[in-house]
């Protein structure tokens, strides 16, 4: 995997300690949506065999539903593509330093914030549902004391092991900004 | 003027191009970003889904005779009686 977000700090570059997407039942959950909806025209024509029939017999008519559900069921593939893209490339990178939040908005908008370590002065970790308790996920939500900043991230693969990485992380970091803190005061 | 069926079948072409390139870029994009198995899992099914569905319309299209009427659009240029 690339980082091309990676800054040197202290003298050494930052190194990358955790990279976190959301849980593959995540995925599949909102997947099985497009799933369905691709198959939407063969039960349609299952249901309903005698318009179907009378449809594709029509040159004109049968000509414009073919290509109509061809056309549904391309844009249905591409969504679903999409739907595959946005939970791959959502992802959070947890540095020596830095959490790198990357959010993909489709192929032509992305966001990608930051929050650092030193910076971090809770992390919450909650699990809710049936699902979530089953294949253990759910959402982290990391705050910091002064800006009010909050990174969440929901879906996530053990959060509750994942809190105590990042805190531990924050632990380590900390004193390495402290003369930067007491030059702020 | 009589507007052939063909035209239907042109018109079908954007947004299939549409879709063809999307879907390139997001390839493109996840093959940037390393050799996972899970992007190259979605890569597979989308385009072998693109292939099968087109695949599906020109043999479910074929003998189609493309020259047949579509919309006949005489009637709004003969002169008014």
């Amino acid at each position: 995997m690339h980082y091309p977000f990676l800054i040197t700090c202290h003298g050494k570059p930052e190194t990358p300690i955790l990279t976190l997407r959301a849980h593959p039942v995540v995925f599949l959950t909102g997947g099985a949506v497009f799933l369905i909806l691709f198959f939407v025209p063969f039960a349609a024509a299952a249901l309903l065999p005698e318009l179907t029939a009378t449809l594709l017999e029509s040159t004109v008519l049968g000509t414009g539903t073919v290509l109509l559900v061809s056309l549904y069921m391309l844009v249905v593939l591409l969504l679903g593509f999409n739907h595959f893209f946005n939970w791959f490339f959502d992802i959070w990178v947890v540095t020596n330093e830095r959490i790198v939040d990357i959010d993909q908005e489709g192929v032509f908008s992305k966001k990608i914030g930051e929050l650092e370590l030193h910076k971090v002065q809770d992390v919450l970790a909650e699990s809710h549902g049936v699902l979530a308790t089953v294949f253990g996920y759910g959402r982290i939500k990391v705050e910091t004391a002064g800006s009010h900043t909050e990174f969440a991230f929901d879906g996530l693969p053990k959060p509750y092991a994942v809190a105590k990485h990042i805190l531990e992380l924050a632990k380590a970091d900390a004193p390495l900004h402290q003369g930067e803190a007491a030059a702020q005061h | 003027m009589i507007i052939p069926l063909y035209v239907l079948a042109l018109v079908f072409l954007v947004p299939v191009a549409g879709v063809g390139i999307m879907g390139a870029l997001k390839s493109k994009q996840l093959f940037a970003y390393g050799g996972a198995f899970s992007a190259f899992l979605a890569t597979a099914v989308f385009w072998g889904g693109f292939a099968l569905i087109l695949l599906t319309t020109w043999s479910m299209l074929a003998g189609v005779d493309w020259t047949t009427p579509l919309l006949d659009l005489s009637v709004f240029l003969s002169p008014p009686v």
